[in-house]
């Protein structure tokens, strides 16, 4: 091309929203990446960076946990607000603010957006699920609310890719110009002395900044300011908050007071909504899923549902994978002739990776079944029916979705504790989650179940057994958790709040990516470490295969018809081999070696699972 | 009429919140989240653990009463 183009600007965006809003979603489409999407708050628990370019623009742009306010109260929120207060060593501050307003419930979404006007930073407002507010009979007039406010408002729905353009447009044309919003947000005396305590912060300060030791007694963020900065500030902040005592301002309420009173003088004259009801389609479900007896009941047919389709559903499927492993064996050995190359393909890696593969379909079936219920809203409402059972062990229902998350896997499953609150319940969670069942093991309790407990039982038992198997984790798992929080972990926690989310159809492509995901990394340890490690395993077993007296094995099975002979010689030759060796050599009766054999083949098995090194949604595969 | 704590509510009654007072952290969470004074709800499932409809959003509460006390006025 030989057009000039126009400097390339390159800039950091954050998204910064409401937890459950879309902004994982909008990040997704924008960047192309992958990453976990759910219907219920606190899905996102880590910075997740991509970009795209627009207009030869680069634009580096970051998904962050979503939080209700700059003013942080878990871990996960504290990661985002330090990013976007520059307060993370490791992050640069993002040049510009990207906040997601969920449109269905504006004025509530737009109290962060107004502390985001506060740090100086020059803001975008996008507003997602306006599809959904227009169901709901909500109207909203961007135009006026974009004037009203004094920044672009955008209207996006991001999984069907409208206004992506128009948000791209505001992105690169935002460059760094700064607008404060037209109307002040709080009174004359607020402002006031907020200006005060910016006027001692210096060059390093911020409005919301100074708003923060003003308003916050006690908060995450103060303590970390007034450790940060120097502790000369105190005496000022005190005489300013003395002093709005004074003129009867109640500090720990005038903040949202004040903000939610300018939002509503914005908002009011550019929205149109019914009147509040409770007929919609959330509330009706709820009134049966969220009830204390049939909201249990209905909690406890879904889980026994999910175990039961783990075996009844898997179980073709099973069948299916296991004939095509026999077909692909019997052809090999038609085509090749006997001897190592046909041993070491058919015995060691068709055996060992076929045998991994079988149990595919568990993994689609448990992923899948997760994902659903995640997507369609369900999960927060299991947290919610659980509080009271969580809360006889010390947690609270916060706890329960990490715990139920680490049924997939327990990785992902610690990290998202992030948004429990309080430090004592967060740790105890932590300690208790690797005693939930992770789906590694549910080959194992497949295999075994399946030898024993369904001949002649009812179709219902397997899965009954399986689900009480996963039982036994959510009952120790609560109990260790109580046995913590009454010794070395005692305390009160903070208090169990939740938002719940509307009920939605799930989206295929959210489920199809969990599944894909999930299967592949599950796949790609059965085709790399797991093949590696079977044909080791085959190696140490079949070598050395002459005898010291100097018998040929393979070549006298080859030579005898009768199976008996062949069965003996067999036994012979692994007695003899590196393997059964080693195996004799710690068994305990120095009798059969099967039982030190398989010994050693469960070191061979550790080894992939130490490669799995705790990296994030990676699929750790062996519960040994 | 007279106020009363939220746990008093029962499941489908509407109220005006007249008073929270508490633990400040959690005051200014629940204020943050649009439950302070003057503000509707709807107590939706009462218990130990209660579920309120506040604006177009559905929070669920639990075991709050010890740091923290929400008195409501119930509008008929
Ligand atoms: N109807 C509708 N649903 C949407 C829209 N945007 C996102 N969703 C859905 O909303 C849910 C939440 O989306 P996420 O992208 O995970 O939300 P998030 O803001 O990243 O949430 P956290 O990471 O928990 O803070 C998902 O089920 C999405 O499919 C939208 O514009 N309309
Ligand atoms: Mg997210």
């Amino acid at each position: 091309m030989n057009e000039i183009t126009a400097p390339v600007k390159s800039f950091r965006i954050a998204l910064l929203g409401n937890p459950n809003t879309g902004k994982t979603t909008l990040f997704n489409v924008l960047t192309g990446l992958n990453h976990r999407v759910g219907n219920y708050p606190g899905v996102t628990v880590e910075i997740k960076k991509g970009s795209f370019v627009h207009q030869s623009n680069t634009i580096e742009i970051l998904d962050i946990p979503g939080t209700y306010s700059l003013a942080p109260r878990s871990p996960d929120e504290l990661l985002s607000v330090e990013l976007v207060l520059g307060l993370n060593p490791l992050e640069k501050v993002p040049d510009a603010l990207l906040v997601i307003a969920d449109a269905s419930n504006l004025e509530r979404n737009l109290y962060l957006a107004t502390q985001a006007f506060e740090t100086g930073l020059p803001v975008i407002l996008a507003l997602s699920m306006v599809d959904l507010a227009n169901a709901s009979g909500v109207k909203i007039d961007f135009k006026k609310l974009s004037e009203k406010l004094g920044i672009p408002v955008i209207a996006i729905h991001a999984s069907k890719r409208k206004g992506l353009d128009e948000l791209k447009n505001a992105i690169v044309s935002l460059q760094t110009e700064k607008r404060m919003p037209p109307v002040p947000v709080f009174s004359q005396d607020v402002i006031s002395n907020r200006a005060k305590i910016l006027g001692l912060l210096g060059d390093k300060g911020s409005l919301f900044l100074a708003g923060r030791l003003l308003f916050e007694t006690d908060g995450f963020l103060a303590q970390q300011l007034e450790q940060k900065l120097s502790l000369s500030l105190t005496p000022a902040i005190l005489e300013s908050r003395e002093a709005l005592k004074s003129l009867g301002i109640n500090l720990v309420s005038i903040e949202a007071k004040s903000r939610y009173a300018w939002i509503r003088e914005m908002v009011q004259p550019c929205i149109t909504k019914p009147e509040s009801k409770l007929t919609g389609f959330t509330d009706r479900v709820d009134r049966i899923l969220t009830h204390k007896v049939f909201g249990m009941f209905f909690f406890f047919l879904i889980m026994f549902s999910m175990f039961t389709a783990l075996f009844v559903l898997a179980k073709p499927l099973m069948e299916w994978i296991g004939e095509g492993k026999s077909l692909v064996g019997q052809g090999l050995e038609s085509v090749l002739p006997d001897g190592m190359l046909r041993s070491l393909l058919v015995d060691g890696l068709l055996e060992g990776v076929g045998g991994v593969v079988v149990f595919l379909p568990q993994i689609v079936i448990l992923f899948g079944f997760l994902s659903v219920l995640e997507d369609c809203g369900y999960m927060a409402r299991a947290a919610f029916l659980m509080d009271r059972v969580m809360a006889k062990c010390g947690l609270s229902g916060k706890s329960f979705i990490p715990l139920l998350s680490s049924v997939a896997c327990a990785v992902p499953g610690v990290l998202a504790t992030r948004v429990i609150e309080d430090k004592r319940d967060r740790l105890a969670t932590i300690l208790v989650a690797p005693l939930m069942s992770c789906s590694a093991r549910l080959p194992v309790y497949v295999l075994f179940i399946g030898a024993f407990l369904t001949e002649g039982y009812g179709w219902w038992f397997p899965g009954l057994v399986l689900f009480l198997m996963y039982g036994i984790g959510f009952v120790t798992a609560p109990l260790a958790a109580m046995l913590f929080k009454s010794t070395i972990l005692k305390g009160k926690g903070a208090p169990f709040l939740m938002e719940l989310p509307v009920y939605k159809t799930p989206s295929f492509s959210v489920v199809f990516a969990r599944i894909y995901e999930a299967s592949l990394s599950f796949l790609k340890r059965a085709g790399t470490l797991i093949a590696a490690t079977m044909v080791l395993i085959w190696a140490v077993l079949y070598f050395p295969y002459v005898s010291s007296t100097g018998e040929n094995y393979p070549e006298r099975i080859a030579a005898t018809e009768i199976k008996a002979e062949q069965d003996a010689l067999l036994l012979e030759w692994k007695k003899n081999s590196f393997l059964g060796r080693a195996g004799r050599s710690i068994e305990p009766s120095g009798q059969t070696p099967r039982l030190g054999l398989a010994h050693w083949c469960c070191y061979a098995c550790q080894f992939p699972r130490k490669g799995s090194g705790g990296r994030n949604n990676e699929y750790c595969f062996w519960p040994w | 009429m007279n106020d009363i704590p939220l746990a008093m509510l029962e499941s489908g009654e509407w109220a005006e919140v007249t008073d929270v007072s508490g633990n400040p952290n959690i005051v200014s969470r629940l204020s943050e989240l649009g439950v302070m004074n003057g503000c509707k709800l709807c107590m939706l499932q009462q218990g130990q653990t209660c579920l309120l409809k506040v604006g177009e959003s559905r929070l669920s509460l639990g075991c709050l009463y010890s740091d923290c006390t929400i008195m409501v006025r119930p509008v008929v």
